[in-house]
Parts: C-alpha cells; structure tokens; sequence
C-alpha cells in the first residue's frame, strides 16, 4: 500500500517525504506496479544504502522481561544479488586515568517540589529507550511524584558527561577551567578520582545494538562492579519525520545506576 | 556511540571487554536502485524475516533525496519537489489525490476572483433552489 502523506516540508527545505510500506505493499499487485514503476525509471538515481539487518530468534534464555532476541545476521546468500559490502563497526577500548568522577547517587539526584504536575510530555522516546525502560519497568514508580530531579545537580552532570566525551581533561580531571569553555564549577558535583574505562562504537548503529549495550551495562552495574554506567549516542540529525514517528533520536545520554534506576538526558525538542 | 565505566582499577577494562561485546558486528554497503529494495527476494527473505535498518548515508537533507528503511517495513523517501512530481507517484490518476485535482478546476470556471464567498454566492444565485426561494417571494 503507498500511503500518500500531506505535504508537510521539512522546517528548513521544500522536500516532500513518501513512504512506500514493503511489508503491506506486496500484498496489493497495483500499487507494487506502480511503485516498481516510479523507481526504477532511474529518477532517484542509484544512491549509497547502508544497511543492518538481525533475524528474529525465539527467546531460549529469555528473562522476564525481554519476549525475543535479536541476533546480528550475516546476510550471505540473500544478499548476492546486490553485491554488497561488509564493514566491520569500528570498536575501541580506551582507558582514561586519574579522573574526578562524579558521585551520582539518588540523594543529590532528586529534590523536592511543591507542585506535582504528573509526567511531563515529551518527544516520543526512541526505540532504544522504549527498550530500555521494558527492561526496568517498575523504574518510573519508585520516583514519588513530590520529586523531581535536582537542576544544578543536572547541569553539572550534563556538562561533566560532555566534557569526558570531548576529552576536556582539565574540566574532567576538576582543575582550572577556561570561562571560554564553561562556565560551570564542579560546586553541584562531589567526586571522587577513578579511572575511566571507555568503549567506543562507530559505524551503523541500530537500537537494538544499543540496547544490547544497555543491558550488558546493566548487568555489570547490578553486579557492583561499576557504580554506574554512562552510554552516549550521537548522530547526524534524521528529518522530524523519522524523530517523531520511529523515535529516532540523534543524541541522548543514558545513565544506568544502581537499583533498576536510570537517568535520560537528551535536548529539548521544540 | 560511547559508553563510560567508572572503575576503581584501570587493569579491569579487558575484562569488561568481554560482556560489552557487541551482538552485531557488521553491516552492509551497496548501491542500488530503490526498486531493488522493492524486488520480491528482498522483502521476502530480509524485510520479512528479520529487522532492517537501512539508509542513504552522506545525503544533505535538504538538498538532495534520502532514504531509509525501518524494520516495519516503511521505506521513507525524503524528495525535492522536482523529483516528487517527476517519479510519478502524484500523478492525478492516483486515487487518493483524486479529490484534491477537482479543486483547481473549479477555480477556473470563477476567473479573477479573489474572494472565497463571491464564489459560493455566485453559485449559490444561479442554483435551482435560489430561484425557487425567490420566486416564491415575488409572487407573495
């Protein structure tokens, strides 16, 4: 089936978007024709494609709250006719010493409110997040509704996650930071020195991927062997089509503490 | 993507290696026509059977066409304006752009009109009803 969408353009373009559903399309003979038609008369061109797929198992050693796994595929045979090309994602191992690591803990986190206005809205999570909170379901209600995050606390953490992830050594490491590069002070944040233990991921990165990660995280972070796991996303900006109807994010931070809770920080969407 | 361990002991990093490995490890780069992604081989054995994620890499989205597939099967095309018209699937003998090619004509039969209601009313004097309602009132 072609479902033909209003015009909406994107904020900063004319595009149009079409969307062509495959699984539903060939099931209906006119419109597979006609789509068949329109596209492969040459006028999109042959474009680059990346692409990921991962087969769907039954869940063998499934725990409560996962229904199936995913399994990475190796696309072999099915995939001749294309000719396509393996990359490998590019994975990293770093250590970083001697850092001043902030001590997050649910005390410092949260803050008393006098108004409790419910759940705020937002922008649709992304599928990442919608897995990661059928993996902590109970997560929500153990945050009573006269408490709300501490934002000093917040914009500190944020600040400290940014600077790691850009290597600003000196705003990490707690010494002398240029005004040029924050204005923020480590006042909000009591740290203790630790070293860092960093894995980086890049390539075509799909939320199951990070899912995955999120969950491996968790288990170390149950397991007290980390206090606390902190995993980042980044990519280029997808149009609002895909942010608000697939939960696609470009950029959000997870943070995965201890007792099934987690903080999400990610920008306000207007 | 990123992922940051505090830990008390630097040396532990190779063990925490092992649990962060990733499930998948790899993905796939091709050049293609859309159709192909349209064949039956393609939707049957990958689209069908598993989650695709696929996109056009290296494509400004507001210049140039996008692409990109979602495990639910939805192949979204981003297009300029151009190209949308050119590819045909706008054509007017599309069923469900049927009632907005009726709109434009109507407009002809009123010329230079620039107001909404000259229009309606205009219509609304040369319909039958309308000369039924007056001529009731002449012959009272």
């Amino acid at each position: 089936m072609i479902k033909l969408l209003r015009f909406s353009p994107f904020n900063y373009s004319s595009t149009k978007v079409h969307c062509i559903n495959l699984k539903r399309i060939s099931k209906h003979k006119k419109e597979y024709d006609r789509a068949v038609w329109a596209l492969s008369r040459g006028v999109i061109g042959q474009p680059d494609v990346i692409l990921s797929w991962e087969t769907i198992s039954p869940a063998a050693d499934t725990n409560d709250h996962t229904h199936q796994i995913l399994r990475g595929s190796e696309l072999g045979q099915q995939f001749e006719c294309l000719s396509a090309k393996k990359l490998a994602l590019n994975s990293e191992r770093k250590t970083l010493r001697n850092l001043q690591v902030p001590i997050i803990n649910t005390e410092k986190m949260l803050q008393m409110v006098d108004h409790p206005s419910g759940q705020s809205k937002g922008p649709t999570p992304s599928r990442s997040l919608q897995k990661l909170q059928q993996l902590i379901p109970d997560s929500k209600e153990k945050t009573t509704p006269q408490q709300s995050l501490n934002p000093d606390f917040m914009a500190s953490l944020e600040e400290w996650i940014g600077a790691l992830h850009n290597r600003v050594r000196n705003y990490v490491e707690a010494a002398e930071v240029d005004l040029d590069v924050s204005s923020l002070t480590h006042d909000s944040l009591e740290s203790v020195y630790m070293h860092g233990c960093i894995f980086d991921y890049e390539g075509f990165i799909t939320p199951n991927f990070i899912a995955h990660q999120l969950e491996q995280m968790k288990k170390l972070v149950d397991g007290a062997q980390v206090p606390y796991g902190i995993l980042t996303a980044w990519a280029f900006e997808d149009h609002s089509r895909s942010s608000l109807e697939y939960g696609v994010d470009a950029y959000y931070t997870i943070v995965i503490l201890p007792n099934d809770q987690y903080l999400i920080i990610r920008p306000q969407k207007t | 993507m990123e992922v940051f361990f505090p830990v008390a002991n630097a040396g532990l990093g190779y063990k925490f290696a092992e649990v962060m490995e990733p499930l998948t490890k790899h993905f796939y780069a091709f050049k293609c026509e859309p159709s192909v992604l349209l064949s039956n081989e393609f939707i049957t054995q990958l689209v069908e059977t598993g989650e695709l994620y696929a996109l056009a890499p290296y494509r400004k989205l507001d210049v140039d066409t996008t692409l990109s597939l979602y495990p639910n099967g939805d192949l979204v095309l981003g297009l300029q304006k151009d190209t949308y018209v050119a590819l045909g699937l706008n054509s007017p003998d599309s069923g469900a752009m049927k009632s907005k090619s009726t709109l434009p004509v109507k407009m002809r039969e009123f010329g230079n009109c620039t107001s909404i209601r000259y229009p309606r009313s205009d219509l609304f004097i040369q319909s039958p009803f309308f000369e039924e309602i007056y001529s009731q009132n002449t012959n009272s």
